[in-house]
């Protein structure tokens, strides 16, 4: 059932996660980015907001919530509500995807242009 | 096998691949689970079909399964099941019917289940943008646990019906 060779392509691949994972990171973002059907929405800057601001973009049947401290889906008609499930993201890189309706928010800051270049 | 034993198998095990797969949509999604990871319940009806009848057979049933999902749930989910779906099974079967395979069932649950993955992966880049590769640590996470859970519930299928079979 197990053999030598299932452990060796678990450990390679959980490290190659990791390595993904911390290669990806670059700390907190000051901007999102919202794609739609592919192509770039509208771009926020959420870092210089007050404690208390948010902005709503209502966007083919979702509600993408903007404050301080990030990004999220609150609502969206498509049935699984995965985008809805995922929460709010903060981190440079992250991704949260409204596959059926085509929507998508990333996180964006500076760091990421540079490595976007030279990586 | 006679031939009409074996299409009569076949469709019995696309069945149960369609109900599986629709049982296991009902279930909540799981704790410390990247967002939209399931278990795969159907890979191990196509996995048992590209071992015991053929990989041939195990398509037929991916592709019947992606019709339902058409229906139930739209074109994306259908590209998306599709797609995974005919990677993992090419893959699975390659390995499940090597001779003298030095990976286990454990090894083959998992790289298919990453091939599934990957596969979706890419069709939702297609979809939106390449933003998605950051689910990738995730998933390949994902895939280690759901694919071992698969590998192991397929080594006993085979090996439960391979001896009643015999015996």
């Amino acid at each position: 059932m197990i053999k030598l060779r299932d452990i060796i392509i678990i450990i390679c691949l959980l490290g190659a996660a990791a390595g993904i994972y911390i290669y990806n990171d670059k700390g907190e973002g000051s901007r999102v980015q919202i794609d739609y059907d592919g192509y770039k929405y509208a771009e926020i800057e959420f870092m210089a907001f007050a404690d208390d601001e948010e902005q709503r973009i209502h966007i083919n049947g979702t509600t993408v919530v903007i404050d301080k401290y990030g990004a999220y889906f609150a609502h969206s008609d498509c049935k699984d509500k995965i985008c809805v499930r995922s929460g709010k993201i903060n981190r440079v890189g992250q991704t949260v995807v409204c596959l059926p309706l085509r929507v998508s928010i990333r996180i964006e800051g500076e760091k990421a242009e540079f490595d976007g270049i030279t990586g | 096998m006679k031939k009409l034993n074996k299409l009569t198998l076949n469709a019995l095990l696309a069945a149960l691949a369609v109900a599986v797969s629709a049982a296991e949509g009902l279930l909540p999604s799981m704790a410390f689970m990247p967002p939209g990871a399931k278990l795969g319940l159907s890979n191990i009806v196509t996995m048992y079909t590209a071992k015991t009848l053929s990989v041939y057979n195990a398509l037929a049933i991916v592709i019947l399964k992606s019709l339902f999902v058409l229906v139930t749930r739209g074109a994306t989910a259908f590209f998306m099941s599709l797609s995974g779906g005919f990677v993992s099974t090419v893959i699975a079967a390659i390995l499940l019917n090597r001779k003298n395979g030095k990976i286990g069932y454990i090894g083959i649950g998992v790289t298919a289940a990453i091939a599934h993955n990957t596969a979706q992966l890419l069709i939702a880049a297609v979809i939106t943008n390449d933003g998605v590769f950051y689910y990738l640590p995730f998933l390949i996470a994902a895939s280690v646990a759901t694919g071992s859970a698969t590998g192991v519930i397929l080594y006993l299928l085979i090996t439960v019906t391979e001896k009643r079979r015999s015996g």
